[in-house]
């Protein structure tokens, strides 16, 4: 019964102009208090009976305290953030009712002492007390991968300061550069340990810029969608080009860029407001609210090649090598051509395959093949 | 509350490109002049157009680390971070003196103070001085020295050109170097004929761009004649026709632009306390401990 005597006197303060907080409620009525929790109900308190009844309802007093005193910011993505961290019931945009369920506090209180995991696209993120024996109502966070979720803390590289996650979402387990913070390319081995809620927020910040931020507002039903159109009429300079991209094109470019497999965040763009794309967006946690900088970039690209006209070409091929361009552009598009071992002549994709079909089929001048329209 | 957003350009490809962005943002950070400092980016994330809802401050500074006023600062950035009531005259430029204009964000309700670039601001001319002084190792650099100040020119953006000539004209008038040259990629006088323009054994060359890159460590190197092939690197000091040029890379990456941002932050209106002089210390700190010069050793490090 000593984490609670912190918390009560900040209670204490505030009691006279009345507290509503996760089932804990505390009225001043003609001098007297009301203390309300979903266990118990007492009337008529002067201050040392409110006292005294406080100290038996520690779990509620420690968790009015955690929330705001330590955490505050009421109505902001951080709070919220931390609130699905451990279940905790998210008040909507009038911060009156509860847009979510959530656990009342003494299941949260009983699942904090174990550590409450959620799933943040590649990210485990584990809620707990500071003090499991004699909980204060302090919480703090550990970050890790989610193919981290069994290790053991001693064989991951442990970090504190949440700006080491950039370095950390800069590559790829190949040492290649990650443009896009929200791939499915994550490395795992690390662990961020003790993080505050704020620190958690930053590193989340860093990790996957953002999805924070955009994930409240879905939450509050004011998420700010740009569709295709919308984004591809607002470029200029040499992106000024992408709103001639076709229709069926951007379907193509979705497809391409924009499903689970490249990205975690889930697409709610489509072509235009009322035109959604055929390709599903995805099941991510985080919304996709506009094309990103690098469908933009990619889409130039593709702007300038589709502005191309198709032509008939005629060229000789055994059915085995035409399934092999299948397989080869397939093995590509699937970014699996390192998988492929280095003597299995049966993968089409197998790179003595490519170099005997490149012997065989291309010439000086490339591709041996004839146009045959005009 | 108030915060401060450093909008930098980023790259799709290169990851070295926002090393200057969060470097200076990380020394800000340490100054805790802001509630919130955030980095912001036209080709990384957050992008511009998220980065204004991940913070919790109604008062926003942004600072564009970009050189010269121009197509990203007057149009792209204003653009994508939503300020509606955005036009390039609320600056009231001719081309280096932006100073800032305040706009709310449409989406957010917040005020934003929207900073002209760091490039232009009379702050950057003691950064092309750090510059010279860390390229050479030498705290009092300038007797018997030339100073190039190098930069695109005029084909991408007729202000970027102003820019490099304002500096230089400001760095002459203090008459520290025995001679200071404006070069240009792209026009006259170009950098590919530096030792042309000068008489002065030793020439310091810094190029006025923000983050090392193509332009820094292949183009300008090899345009010199520092080096055959800029993936060998280079000396500094390199001998070129009888001259000694010293030569790092991008003056952005220099610690002291922090100092360029916190300025046009305080020049806005935010209140910064006492993080100039932090800043400063943190800056002349690392730039004793840097003594040796570096050779340039390729834009893949």
């Amino acid at each position: 019964m000593t984490a609670v005597h912190g918390s009560l006197e900040p209670l204490l303060d505030r009691a006279s102009a009345g507290v509503t907080f996760d089932s804990l409620r505390i009225d001043e009525e003609d001098g007297n208090y009301v203390l309300e929790t979903p266990a118990d109900e007492w009337h008529d308190l002067d201050e040392a009976a409110l006292r005294e009844a406080l100290e038996t309802c520690e779990e509620y007093v420690t968790n009015w305290r955690y929330w705001q005193e330590t955490v505050g910011g009421e109505g902001t993505a951080r709070r919220a953030f931390l609130r699905w961290c451990e279940h905790a019931p998210i008040p909507d945009a009038d911060e009156h009712t509860t847009t979510t369920d959530g656990l009342a506090v003494p299941a949260r209180y009983d699942a904090l002492r174990e550590g409450i995991d959620r799933r943040w696209g590649q990210l485990s993120i584990t809620a707990r007390f500071v003090d499991v024996d004699d909980p204060d109502g302090e919480r703090v966070y550990d970050l890790w991968h989610v193919d981290d979720a069994d290790s053991d803390l001693a064989d991951l590289e442990v970090y504190d300061d949440p700006r080491d996650a950039r370095e950390i979402a800069t590559y790829d387990e190949d040492g290649r550069y990650r443009p896009l913070k929200t791939a499915p390319t994550l490395v795992s081995g690390w662990a961020f340990t003790g993080l505050s809620g704020a620190e958690l927020v930053e590193t989340v910040g860093f990790l996957y810029p953002a999805t924070i931020a955009n994930w409240h507002r879905e939450l509050r039903d004011n998420l700010d969608v740009d569709h295709w159109t919308e984004t591809a009429e607002r470029q200029t300079g040499i992106y000024d080009v992408i709103d001639e991209l076709p229709r069926e094109a951007v379907d193509w470019m979705a497809e391409a860029c924009c499903v689970d497999s490249q990205c975690l965040r889930r697409r709610e763009w489509g072509y235009d407001e009322d035109d959604d794309l055929d390709v599903d967006g995805g099941d991510g946690p985080f919304p996709c609210r506009e094309p990103c900088s690098l469908v933009i970039a990619a889409a130039r690209k593709w702007a300038i090649l589709e502005s191309e006209d198709e032509h008939t070409y005629e060229l000789e091929l055994t059915t085995s090598e035409l399934n092999q361009l299948e397989e080869l552009i397939d093995a590509v598009a699937e970014g699996r051509t390192d998988e492929i071992r280095e003597a299995d002549v049966y993968d089409g994709a197998n790179r003595y395959r490519a170099r005997y079909l490149r012997a065989k089929r291309v010439g000086e001048d490339g591709l041996e093949a004839t146009q045959v329209d005009e | 509350m108030q915060a401060l957003v450093i909008a930098a350009h980023g790259s799709h490809l290169n990851p070295d490109a926002s090393d200057p962005t969060y470097a200076h943002a990380d020394t800000i950070r340490e100054t805790g002049a802001f509630d919130e400092v955030r980095e912001a980016f036209w080709k990384e994330e957050p992008h511009f157009r998220e980065v204004v809802r991940t913070l919790e401050a109604d008062e926003v500074f942004v600072v564009p680390l970009f050189i010269s006023e121009g197509y990203f600062t007057e149009e792209v950035i204003p653009r994508e971070l939503r300020l509606d009531d955005w036009d390039p005259e609320k600056w009231d430029s001719d081309g280096t003196s932006a100073s800032q204009a305040t706009l709310e964000a449409d989406d957010v309700g917040k005020t934003i103070h929207y900073c002209g670039p760091v490039g232009t601001h009379d702050a950057m001319t003691d950064v092309i001085v750090q510059r010279a002084e860390t390229a050479t190792g030498d705290p009092a650099v300038g007797e018997g020295v030339g100073l190039a100040v190098v930069g695109h020119g005029t084909e991408r953006n007729e202000n970027s050109a102003k820019a490099i000539e304002y500096h230089s004209e400001r760095i002459r008038e203090r008459g520290r170097f025995d001679e200071v040259k404006a070069l240009f990629m792209d026009e006259e006088p170009e950098v590919d004929d530096v030792t042309d323009y000068f008489e002065s054994d030793d020439i310091v060359v810094v190029p006025l761009f923000i983050a090392d890159g193509y332009h820094t460590q292949e183009d300008i190197p090899e345009d010199m004649g520092l080096t055959e092939d800029y993936r060998l690197g280079w000396d500094v000091p390199a001998e070129v026709d009888g001259h000694r040029i010293w030569y790092t890379g991008a003056v952005g990456t220099e610690d002291l632009m922090a100092d360029v941002v916190l300025e046009r932050a305080a020049d806005a209106g935010a209140d910064i306390g006492d993080a100039r002089e932090t800043v400063r210390d943190i800056a002349s700190s690392v730039a004793d401990a840097d003594h040796e010069p570096s050779a340039g050793t390729g834009a893949g490090d």
